[in-house]
């Protein structure tokens, strides 16, 4: 089954911190609230087999923010969906990279299975962070080959030519 | 308030010798680090743990500030040879204020709060004072760890070669902190930095970490540093 992917804040999905939750068959209530919902749709991304395609999504989601820095995910099998009772539909994405949208999908939820997906991510899941440096790389990249459309080329034009840190203040 | 100086005077331990390598050891520190003492007790051990925290001959733990500024082509500037450090106690309030106040909100990567931009522009507007301020009231334990992270990630990205060096012994001090949100901010800081320098003060806060993600995140910014070399 293919994996999906989340943008979240990572540090909401350790392990460690979810275990004592995950013992009583309960969730933490943070990570919940990355799973943000419209009409009772939840965005993810398909990943492609061994994640050649993970950085570009994370890029898509990141370019379409305020500001290009450390953006984390959280990677899950499909196969964990049926057990939730969570309907995956195929749903083009409206990110600024048209090549990204294709990979996206919406998942159909309610309050209860949200909590259940989440406890799944928990359990079987993986996070994971695009850091600051490579996403700006990433962009810099974007813009060069066209992935990035013509639109957006002025909002990161900085970027062609200074990648490393320090330039968030630019993006305010 | 009562404002009392003092000056103290800190040597570098074995473990944080400077490396031998090519680049030098620069001066650009005080050898006489001085700190302040504040009638509360928070405030006191900021300006203390900041003083602490710069060794002497100005070096910053395994390398010197110089070196930092030799590689970004920073200009890093300590306040004077014999700088007395002091926090602006409005200042400082008005940090608390921000900070409390953020801790309400809900931070999500890649997208400003209102804390983010009140923090940048406060950072803009005040400069080393301001992350005088920060410092202390990080270090006071009043903070919550979300917002503290949030901070951590946002002034480390901060672009003013000036507060290079109290920004590096901000992220250096937070990689030990208790909460693992707080050291999730403290990496992303130095991995934000992109500095070199950084990886023997990450692999040390390796050794000690107890989160799997967080050991993870740490060697994906060590390779990161690695390619920057």
């Amino acid at each position: 089954m293919p994996l999906l992917l989340r943008t979240v804040k990572q540090h909401r999905w350790h392990k460690e911190a979810a275990a004592p939750f995950l013992a009583n068959d309960d969730v933490p209530a943070d990570p919940v609230q990355d799973l943000r919902t419209t009409k009772n749709l939840l965005s993810v991304y398909e990943v492609a087999p061994d994640g050649p395609n993970i950085e570009r999504i994370v890029r898509a989601v990141a370019i379409g923010g305020d500001n290009i820095a450390n953006m984390g995910y959280v990677v899950f099998d499909s196969g964990l969906l049926p057990a939730a009772s969570i309907e995956i539909r195929e749903s083009k994405g409206t990110t600024p990279d048209e090549g990204a949208n294709a990979w996206h999908r919406d998942l159909v939820v309610s309050g209860n299975k949200l909590v259940a997906l989440t406890k799944a991510i928990l359990r079987h899941g993986e996070s994971g962070a695009v850091l600051t440096v490579r996403l700006r790389q990433l962009v810099a990249d974007g813009i060069r080959d066209g992935q990035i459309p013509e639109k957006l080329r002025k909002k990161f034009r900085f970027l062609t030519s200074e990648t490393s840190g320090g330039n968030l203040e630019k993006q305010m | 308030m009562t404002v009392e100086r003092f000056a103290v005077t800190t040597s570098t331990s074995p473990e944080e010798a400077p490396p031998q390598t090519d680049q030098g050891v620069g001066t650009g520190l005080p050898t006489d680090v001085v700190g302040v003492r504040l009638a509360r007790p928070g405030l006191f051990m900021a300006g203390l743990v900041l003083s602490a925290l710069l060794p002497a001959g100005g070096t910053l733990g395994a390398f010197s500030v110089a070196d930092l500024s030799r590689r970004r082509r920073d200009d890093v500037t300590a306040e004077s040879s014999t700088a007395v450090v002091e926090v602006d106690p409005l200042l400082l309030e008005e940090i608390r204020e921000l900070f409390e106040q953020g801790a309400s909100e809900f931070f999500h990567d890649g997208v400003h709060s209102n804390f983010s931009r009140t923090l940048l522009k406060t950072l803009a507007q005040h400069g080393q004072a301001a992350f005088r301020a920060i410092a202390d009231y990080l270090f006071s334990g009043n903070a919550k760890p979300d917002v503290v992270s949030e901070a951590l990630r946002r002034l480390a990205d901060f672009n003013d070669t000036s507060t290079l060096s109290q920004r590096w012994v901000i992220l250096q001090r937070t990689l030990k902190d208790r909460s693992p949100r707080v050291r999730d901010g403290a990496i992303l800081g130095f991995a934000a930095l992109d500095d070199p320098r950084a990886r023997p003060f990450l692999l040390e806060a390796r050794n000690l970490e107890q989160i799997a993600e967080l050991r993870a995140l740490i060697d994906q910014v060590v390779v990161q540093l690695d390619r920057a070399r």
